[in-house]
């Protein structure tokens, strides 16, 4: 019998899967982090930082450690900025949970126990809210609560965890058709960018990896309230990689993460290219790199799987299915919802849309750039992108609804340019913050009142090591990419977009000050063809 | 049914273009060392430096011997760097508007070669130094340079070296700016890639009987190691360039049925 992940809002009063869910965890942190099945290795998994576990109490100095915490190898092998981000995970979480499932089964539990997921669905704002089982500290008897701990410092750092709607996003996912992108283009894909095995952020995060994957790790981590979010110690377990792995909200936040790769799975749109929302067949994703997801078993012993044993969630080695995994709202056709939005009569945009399917591969042509780096500080800052003329004139004509009706007259039809904003090289001294992008918000606004604006949400998960000039990164910093096509179409449409430069404006959700040293590197626009 | 091997895709990185450059490079390298062969090029005619170690700088004296020997050093770092530069070059095409994409891979490869060439007399004035020493203390040259290339491979400052040339370029978009960006951007690409790759560029100069077989085997061995990801800088016990990635691809050498 398949297992059910169940909805962690949705388990009825008498459920016992968190109960039994913290029966393991108690089980697991008696066990020695010599031992693979404990919770301290299963954290360690993911990353670790052996002085920062000895200072926040989760480390005996004293302890001879298994493995070599500075080097990746069996420990800090998690995956991020990379297209293996998805497969590594889900198959670390398969790993984790059935060395609980054989807690629990040893305990007398069920044998049907599947870990839950958090499902911070932006379009309902009762399941924004942090699970309630996770945030008292002790239980009702007066015993200490196994999912509690004290380290999640929330939004301000004063221990409310507090999540919005625009934190969360999830329409940009059902928009990224493609699974993956080539390292030689702008990352826009929903999987993240072909590389070779990685454990840093960096470059290559796909849609998933960067919202709502990141904002949650911040939101609910965050910074005590007072500290210093460049000093580790003061920040919350979930804000960073090295800690995160020890706060058991995290396996529900990727448990979620995890379904809505299933659910993109789903998204079926009409006109869509013929790999879209599909899993990569490329072998080198399939079956590489080979034998380097290395993940622990029951007892105690070691395997190695690639992402092409991961695929099947039904599969027994894994044997879970998600209670849940539709897609709420999606429209049947965007793109034909965006020809009639651009001029293109009703009656001609559904054929047109198909013809548009057998277009030629994408093109990536950059747009315009911001002439310096950004320090994001405070309660907003502004910036600007200036745009090549010759670009910009190429982009107008691909929105065109003339230029796209040509299709009667025999010419080649092509499709409206999407438009991405990327941000790149962004560093930090600290990994904990999350801001909000707009792009071309009138003078003076307030952004509150311009969600049509909200380009996207950036976090710093994973900043700090990717920033460090010493680093793998060699201090290249985060890329995050924002798709600003919506945006862009409107000003197409009120005749904005002969301009020089498009306004930028970053709003911080988090506090960050100017000793974070936050800074983006560059701004670029791109469009995005065929 | 097919038959396929399971290569990492990033082996498939370098473009058309820069292994038709670098495969033009091999041919030619092999006619241009025997052509030169009496004469005192800078490093394709070893004989030369090694059976009269009075150094490259005298060699330089001769002034066509010095036209073919700069020629044959920048076919010769035409065909072992140019399947290394398949990342930097895509990174400085999508930062340059279309219209100058050209322009700023020219520039690059200009600002790159600069300093090749510039590394390539401290090389053969050090490789000439190496084969003096080596003789001096009657030990083999090519005992002297693998100890320097297998410690300088070890060291921290080389992974840190080779981390820098993963790193993406920072450019500006437009005008005069541009230009000097791309320049400049091959200039530190330069630096970084002769900082990482120089001890190992001793092996072939020190050691004449086998330079092209050696050269070879260095061309593909650092392209290996650039194609695995960036690692924290540490000393480390890989010394061979590349192990790692070597051990990867055999492992996922296996055929399989699709």
């Amino acid at each position: 019998m398949v297992r059910m992940r169940k909805d962690v809002w949705k388990l009825p009063a008498n459920d016992k899967t968190l109960f039994w869910y913290g029966q393991a965890i108690a089980v697991l942190k008696t066990r020695p982090i010599t031992d693979k099945t404990s919770w301290w290795s299963l954290a360690a998994m993911h990353g670790i930082d052996s002085q920062l576990w000895i200072d926040l109490g989760y480390l005996d100095p004293a302890v001879q450690l298994p493995f070599d915490p500075t080097k990746q190898g069996f420990w800090n092998q998690c995956q991020h900025g990379s297209w293996y981000f998805l497969p590594w995970h889900r198959a670390y979480l398969g790993a984790f949970e059935a060395i609980l499932l054989d807690v629990i089964v040893k305990k007398g539990g069920p044998a049907d126990w599947a870990l839950p997921y958090w499902n911070y669905d932006p379009t309902v704002p009762s399941a924004l809210k942090f699970p309630t089982a996770f945030a008292a500290e002790l239980l009702d008897d007066g015993s200490k609560n196994p999912l509690w701990v004290k380290e999640r410092y929330g939004r301000t750092g004063n221990g409310n965890i507090t999540i919005r709607p625009t934190d969360v996003p999830v329409k940009q996912l059902w928009r990224a058709a493609e699974f993956f992108d080539e390292p030689n283009d702008v990352p826009t894909s929903f999987g993240g960018t072909r590389t070779a095995f990685h454990h840093d952020a960096g470059a290559g995060a796909g849609k998933l990896e960067q919202t709502p994957h990141g904002p949650v790790h911040n939101l609910v981590g965050g910074t005590i309230e007072g500290g210093d979010s460049n000093v580790s110690t003061d920040n919350g377990l979930m804000s960073m990689f090295e800690t995160a792995g020890i706060d058991p909200i995290f396996w529900l936040h990727h448990s979620n993460i995890d379904r809505l790769w299933e659910s993109w799975l789903t998204v079926h749109q009409l006109q869509a290219p013929p790999d879209a929302h599909k899993n990569p067949t490329d072998l080198a994703w399939l079956d590489q790199p080979a034998g380097q997801f290395v993940m622990p078993q029951p007892d105690g012993t070691t395997f190695t799987t690639t992402a092409r044993h991961v695929l099947n969630t039904k599969d027994p080695s894994l044997n879970y299915e998600y209670q849940d995994i539709s897609v709420p709202g999606q429209p049947a056709s965007p793109l034909v919802a965006r020809l009639n939005r651009l001029g293109v009569a009703p009656a001609d945009a559904n054929t047109l849309a198909g013809a548009f399917s057998m277009a030629s591969p994408k093109t990536t042509e950059m747009v315009g750039q911001s002439a310096a780096a950004v320090r994001i500080s405070g309660a907003a800052t502004e910036a600007s992108v200036q745009l090549d003329d010759v670009a910009r004139n190429r982009l107008q004509g691909t929105l065109s609804a003339r230029s796209m009706s040509n299709l009667a007259l025999g010419a080649k039809p092509t499709p409206p340019d999407r438009v991405f904003l990327a941000l790149e090289n962004i560093t930090s001294a600290t990994d904990v913050g999350v801001f909000h992008v707009y792009v071309n918000l009138p003078k003076g606004a307030d952004p509150e009142q311009h969600p049509e604006n909200l380009a996207g949400v950036v976090s710093l998960f994973g900043a700090r090591e990717a920033s460090r000039p010493a680093g793998p990164h060699a201090g290249s910093g985060l890329t995050q990419t924002l798709e600003i096509t919506d945006i862009v179409d409107a000003m197409h449409l009120a005749g904005d977009l002969n301009t020089q430069q498009i306004d930028v404006k970053f709003v911080p959700q988090t506090p960050i000050s100017d000793n974070n040293k936050v800074d983006v590197g560059r701004m670029r626009i791109y469009r995005q063809g065929g | 049914m097919t038959w396929r091997i399971a290569l990492p895709a990033v082996t498939r990185w370098p473009s058309r273009a820069l292994l038709a450059a670098s495969l033009a490079g091999w041919v030619l390298l092999p006619l241009l060392g025997h052509g030169a062969q009496s004469s005192a090029a800078l490093c394709l005619s070893y004989p030369t430096l090694a059976d009269a170690p009075r150094g490259a700088l005298a060699a330089l004296s001769v002034a066509d011997d010095t036209m073919l020997a700069a020629l044959s050093w920048i076919v010769m770092v035409v065909a072992m760097m140019s399947p290394l530069l398949a990342q930097p070059i895509v990174q400085l095409r999508l930062r340059s508007l279309t219209r100058r994409r050209r322009r700023a891979v020219a520039l690059f490869a200009a600002g790159y070669l600069a300093i090749w060439i510039v590394a390539g007399f401290a090389l053969v004035t050090a490789s000439a130094a190496i084969t003096r020493l080596a003789e001096h203390l009657g030990w083999p040259a090519l005992a002297i340079t693998l100890t320097i290339a297998a410690i300088w491979q070890a060291a921290p400052l080389r992974q840190s070296a080779l981390n820098r040339c993963h790193r993406p370029p920072d450019l500006s978009a437009f005008g005069l700016a541009a230009d000097l960006d791309c320049f400049g951007f091959g200039l530190t690409h330069g630096v970084w890639c002769v900082v990482t790759c120089t001890p190992w560029m001793l092996l072939p100069l020190t050691t004449p009987a086998f330079h092209l077989p050696l050269m070879l085997m260095i061309s593909i061995a650092l392209l290996l190691e650039r194609i695995a990801p960036a690692r924290p800088a540490a000393w480390t016990w890989r010394i061979l360039p590349g192990q790692k990635v070597a051990g990867v691809l055999l492992r996922s050498m296996q055929w399989s049925v699709r």
